[in-house]
């Protein structure tokens, strides 16, 4: 312990005594640390907030109709063998993409404890328009009784009354970015194209923000019966929407309803599954560059160890000679290693709370293409400090080893012959 | 009779990796405690070479090197280097003060590290600088002493710690002839007041005839043993 003391002691006189030359290896850690945070902080928060606004306002589960069921016509139906008949506007034989029985499929989803809602939904791509204005959009049927439970847009929103939907066919609930781009408002009439040629004209009844620029922008919400006419796919349920208790959970309720019906049933993690990966990517790309600069920052305490290391040849002598052991060297010069890590860490830490309490303030625009925010969202998770002082302290002591050891090499007899300087 | 502070017998030393040479041979000797041992010769005939194997900083290549009835070459490195901070002390030419250090804190290092408290160290380091009539320098730091003093306190931190035998390779060597005689004036009276051992490498005709005891060196060879009933105290360096 004496020699511990000793070199605890001898390595906190030389830093102070070179504190120009540490300060400068204490910024490099510290700056690791800052990009670190800063990076995490920025990284994090705008993934949470877009993770978190999924879970919010999508559905957990959905159980999707992908194989396609394939629909006779009614030529074929009628007559086993070829045959000259005129049909007028018949359909012509088609695979459809539909749930069969959607009730006894939502009967058997709610049977799964997990499950808290079941849904009924169509969706697909139709020509909106108001006025002069036209927009390519994506409209939802939705049972209005009931989609409130599976995905709550109640909540958000901003204009009119989620109610609104269930007074009858001829009515919707629009983006906020469809009712900015068309120009209208509640109490409007927003035209729909119908696949069969025709056109639909609903009253605006809501307008609904969910933040979420990606739906805001381009979903309108329609009772489930008007959905069916204006995509030409009359009484065709092709999803439901699952209401699962723990959104985080929602991957293992997937496997396990997968069991249950013939359908392709996928959590919201899998439906945002492009997202994730780029999120992963962006992590990844994150993390290299940290761990580039954490490096440099390394490098730098090992650039001033090992010129300290050469300096210090004669005192490293003495101090042998005097009776330290080679382990007490190696302490002395891993102990300021140390010491200028956890000092540049704990100074990054400071410095990356500072910095992320400026960015929240900062109005920069996000593009709002994923997540409409005034600013840079932020997440400042304690975890961030932890690792910011563990990678910032392992790095830097790490760094400070290797001239440690070295300097643990040093002989007496060699210095005082002059073999080394 | 009395056990040798130190004993040699027939110790050699190679040096070099690539090229190799002999710089000690066959040297058998036996200094006794309380002496006052000077070792001279020509530069390279092993003087140094010598000191730092007495000093357990080097190992013999032939040969047994026993210091304090311990024959150095059967302890381990930690054991050596505990012999030296309890039981050595050594002065170099130059002085090789830690620059971070007060005086004070240079010369209770080796106690510290032998286990006394740093309060009781740091005490007796300044008892050992008031001794050495160096007491004024105690809180003074290397950069801010002169060579005289610098090497003084050196002395200081060489035996403050009490040890059995000081070693010093020519610590009048960088110094003027008022602080040569200061040192050497110092290193004599720590010798008759302490009974310590002293071992001292130098080069200078006028310091080694101030001691009672003189081995000469030559190529690795110990050629001459003197000894004098009385040494010239005082006699003036030839530098």
């Amino acid at each position: 312990m004496t020699g511990l003391r000793i070199a605890l002691f001898l390595a906190v006189r030389q830093l102070v005594d070179r504190w120009k030359l540490n300060l400068a290896a204490v910024l490099g850690v510290a700056l690791g640390v800052l990009t670190l945070i800063a990076m995490s902080g920025v990284m994090n928060g705008f993934q949470q907030e877009f993770l978190s606004q999924i879970v919010r306002v999508a559905p957990h589960v959905r159980v999707v109709a992908s194989t396609p069921d394939v629909e006779t016509s009614v030529i074929d139906r009628r007559h086993a063998g070829p045959a000259a008949i005129d049909v007028r506007n018949d359909r012509a034989a088609g695979r459809e993409l539909r749930i069969t029985a959607p009730s006894d499929v939502a009967a058997v989803l709610l049977e799964h404890p997990d499950v808290i809602a079941v849904c009924p939904g169509l969706e697909g791509r139709t020509l909106a328009s108001a006025g002069n204005m036209d927009l390519g959009a994506l409209l939802l049927g939705v049972d209005p009784a009931q989609q409130d439970r599976c995905t709550p847009l109640a909540g958000y929103v901003v204009e009119g009354e989620w109610a609104g939907l269930r007074m009858g066919r001829q009515v919707a609930a629009i983006g906020v970015g469809v009712s900015e781009t068309l120009g209208i408002g509640v109490g409007d009439r927003i035209r729909l194209a119908s696949v069969t040629g025709g056109v639909e004209s609903l009253r605006v009844v809501a307008v609904i923000d969910t933040n979420v620029p990606a739906l805001d922008d381009v979903r309108i919400l329609v009772p489930l019966s008007m959905a069916q006419t204006v995509l030409g796919r009359p009484d065709i349920v092709a999803h439901l929407d699952v209401r699962v208790a723990d959104p985080l959970d929602a991957d293992r309720v997937a496997d396990e309803l997968a069991t249950r019906v013939p359908w392709d049933v996928e959590s919201w993690r899998e439906a945002n599954e492009n997202m994730l990966s780029l999120f992963s990517l962006q992590n990844a790309i994150v993390a290299f560059v940290i761990a580039a600069i954490l490096v440099v920052g390394g490098f730098g305490i090992l650039a001033i160890q090992v010129m300290l290391v050469l300096q210090k040849h004669r005192d490293i002598a003495i101090l042998r000679a005097i009776g330290l052991r080679r382990g007490d060297i190696v302490v002395c010069f891993l102990v300021q290693g140390a010491l200028i890590a956890v000092t540049g860490a704990l100074l990054g830490d400071l410095a990356g709370a500072l910095l992320l309490d400026v960015l929240r303030t900062l109005p920069v625009s996000n593009g709002g293409v994923i997540v409409d925010s005034p600013g840079f969202l932020i997440c400042e998770a304690p975890r961030f400090y932890v690792w910011g002082l563990v990678f910032g302290s392992l790095v830097g002591t790490g760094a400070g080893l290797v001239p440690a050891l070295r300097a643990a090499t040093v002989e007496p007899v060699d210095v005082l012959r002059g073999r080394i300087a | 009779m009395t056990e040798p502070a130190i004993e040699t017998r027939g110790v050699g030393r190679v040096l070099g990796e690539t090229v190799q040479h002999r710089a000690l041979d066959g040297i058998d000797l036996r200094i006794d405690p309380g002496e006052f041992v000077v070792l001279t010769g020509t530069s390279g005939s092993g003087k140094s070479t010598l000191l730092y194997l007495l000093g357990a900083l080097d190992l013999p290549t032939d040969g047994q090197v026993r210091v304090l009835g311990r024959d150095i070459a059967t302890l381990s490195d930690a054991e050596r280097t505990a012999l030296r901070g309890t039981s050595l002390g050594f002065v170099f030419q130059f002085h090789f003060l830690l620059d971070e250090l007060t005086a004070a804190e240079n010369v209770a290092l080796p106690m510290w590290r032998a286990g006394v408290r740093r309060s009781a160290a740091l005490a007796r380091a300044r008892e050992t600088l008031d001794e050495l009539d160096i007491g004024a320098l105690a809180d003074r730091r290397p950069s801010q002493m002169s060579g005289g003093q610098q090497q003084r306190v050196a002395i200081a931190r060489a035996v403050a710690h009490r040890p059995a035998v000081l070693l010093a390779d020519e610590p009048t060597g960088s110094l003027d002839s008022l602080n040569s005689e200061r040192v050497l004036a110092l290193l004599e009276r720590l010798n008759t007041s302490h009974d310590l051992t002293i071992v001292m490498v130098t080069h200078d005709e006028g310091v080694a005839a101030r001691a009672r005891r003189r081995l000469v060196l030559r190529d690795g060879r110990l050629v001459r043993d003197e000894r004098r009933d009385s040494a010239r105290p005082g006699a003036p360096s030839s530098e």
